[in-house]
């Protein structure tokens, strides 16, 4: 491309060369270093490109070749200005289209944010607006690097890095999010050990707190295992009490379990063959769709590619083509063994249980139950064991037992309870 | 065979012959592009048949709708649909490739 362009700017002639000895005049011409391309044989001789400079000394090879000489084509950028020079709207046209792809170019048309997950990107959208990173600014008044960076993190929190990248009329926005540390276990908000579910205790080791069941005693979800609570006795002293926080880990044995319905038959999408296409064209982040995003099929799927057009040395143009393609599919049933049905089934469930399991469970054992609702469905229960540890620490509420001294001491403080 | 001085040269060097010996070297991709370095003269050009002279004899290329590309001093550049590519008026013998 950049050889035809540089042709056509040097200026070129295709020249028509007919006589008998046409191939020995190829051979003067290559011996007095004149370049020839494009050369295909006709009727009478061959046609040839080569530079309007070196047309100038080809009349005397010729002359001794005896061959004839005509011009089919000149192409010159000079030539072009030259007979362009007086349609004047035309140019006026091209000065505009320029002027126009001047002052495109020169702005940000698409901010893209990268790389957030936790963090709130609205927070992050809204500070890169504040600060003139947003569609239409120019590019030459964006702040500095460091700045927007600073900006972005001290708005949002949990970023820990940022920066922006100008891709032609594309700002592209990479954020790193902190790493968060785990939190820190504050010792002096006095806390009970609560069930997170329902169980049969199994052990308890106690680090601080008061037990209140031993094992093999039978706990429901968000009764108090070990409380923060602990009596002090003193001979000749009322009871009193102080608050601890409570440390324990309570080994019990849980059941948990899960049911749902499960199709008898896998449903398998197969493509017709019938295709459509819509085509959209992005132009500085406008959609434009010429075409209705209608589809007359019942079942389709849908694959999305964004094309963009990418300028060398510039970056992204801010034009960019949509492709969405429906393709559609015929569904077909085929029918499932109650075997192949319960294990699909209980891969799922097992998948639904282990979100509810605490880290460190054990599994004991599983059972599994089904019913037939209809000729294509079942009703299937899963149920599993574990031993797991239930203990959650909960703080006790600040109105439990107002009278304790360490208790008021630490209400003062504002940290014990919610 | 009896080498000569410049293939013995060429041997023990071991430096490519078209190099030393100034032989052409033929580039040919499938049946549609022949690439020749180190020729001489072109000697026929018809849309049937290219003949190129080199220090060997002559090389022949024929086909159909063939094309020069590029041509250079040294080095040309054919296109078209080949059916052949053979070496004439060499002294021992003709080959084909």
């Amino acid at each position: 491309m950049f050889k035809k362009f540089f042709q056509f700017l040097h200026g070129y002639v295709i020249i028509k060369i007919s006589g008998k000895n046409f191939e020995r005049f190829i051979n003067i011409c290559l011996k007095r270093n004149i370049e020839i391309w494009n050369t295909n044989p006709c009727d009478d001789g061959i046609t040839l490109c080569m530079y309007s400079r070196d047309f100038k000394h080809i009349r005397d090879a010729a002359y001794k070749c005896s061959v004839k000489i005509k011009i089919l084509k000149k192409h010159s950028f000079v030539r072009t200005l030259h007979l362009y020079r007086k349609r004047y709207v035309f140019l006026i046209a091209i000065l505009i289209c320029i002027g126009l792809g001047i002052f495109f170019s020169n702005h940000i048309w698409i901010v893209e944010i990268n790389g957030v997950e936790n963090a709130d990107i609205q927070s992050i959208s809204n500070t890169l607006d504040r600060i003139g990173v947003k569609t239409g600014a120019l590019k030459n008044n964006l702040p500095d690097g460091m700045e927007i960076k600073r900006n972005i993190i001290n708005d949002t929190d949990g970023v820990a890095w940022a920066w922006v990248y100008i891709e032609g009329v594309k700002a592209r926005v990479e954020i790193y999010e902190k790493a968060l540390a785990p939190n820190v276990i504050d010792k002096d908000i006095p806390c009970d050990i609560v069930a997170a579910c329902d169980g049969v205790i199994k052990k308890t080791i106690v680090k601080s707190g008061e037990e209140l069941f031993d094992a093999g005693d039978a706990v429901s979800a968000g009764e108090v295992i070990i409380s923060g609570k602990v009596p002090v006795y003193k001979e000749g002293n009322p009871e009193k009490y102080i608050y601890v926080h409570s440390m324990a880990e309570v080994q019990a044995y849980t059941t948990h379990c899960k049911t749902g319905n499960y199709k008898t038959y896998y449903e398998s999408r197969v493509p017709t063959g019938r295709e459509k296409m819509i085509i959209s064209l992005e132009t500085f982040g406008k959609l434009l769709s010429p075409f209705k995003d209608e589809v007359s099929y019942e079942e389709y799927d849908t694959k999305e590619n964004r094309y963009e057009l990418k300028i060398p040395f510039f970056g992204f143009s801010g034009i960019a083509l949509h492709v969405k393609k429906y393709t559609e599919v015929s569904i077909n049933k085929e029918p499932l063994s109650i075997e192949t049905s319960l294990e699909f089934a209980k891969n799922d469930l097992e998948a639904k249980i282990s979100k509810e399991l605490t880290l460190g469970s054990v599994f004991q054992d599983e059972s599994i139950e089904y019913v037939q609702t209809d000729n294509e469905t079942i009703n299937v229960k899963l149920t599993m064991n574990f031993i797991e540890n239930i203990a959650i620490t909960q703080p006790i509420s600040a109105d439990t037992d107002k009278g304790e001294e360490l208790f008021d001491k630490q209400t003062d403080r504002g940290i014990a309870g919610d | 065979m009896k080498k000569s001085i410049s293939e013995n040269i060429a041997d023990s060097l071991g430096v490519p012959k078209d190099v030393i010996m100034n032989m052409p070297k033929i580039t040919v991709s499938g049946d549609r592009e022949v690439f020749i370095e180190n020729y001489k003269r072109l000697l026929s050009y018809t849309e049937g048949k290219i003949v190129l002279s080199t220090s060997m004899g002559n090389i022949l290329v024929e086909g159909e709708n063939l094309h020069i590309d590029v041509i250079r001093k040294e080095l040309i550049l054919i296109s078209g649909r080949f059916t052949g590519i053979n070496y004439e008026n060499i002294k021992k013998g003709a080959k084909n490739v």
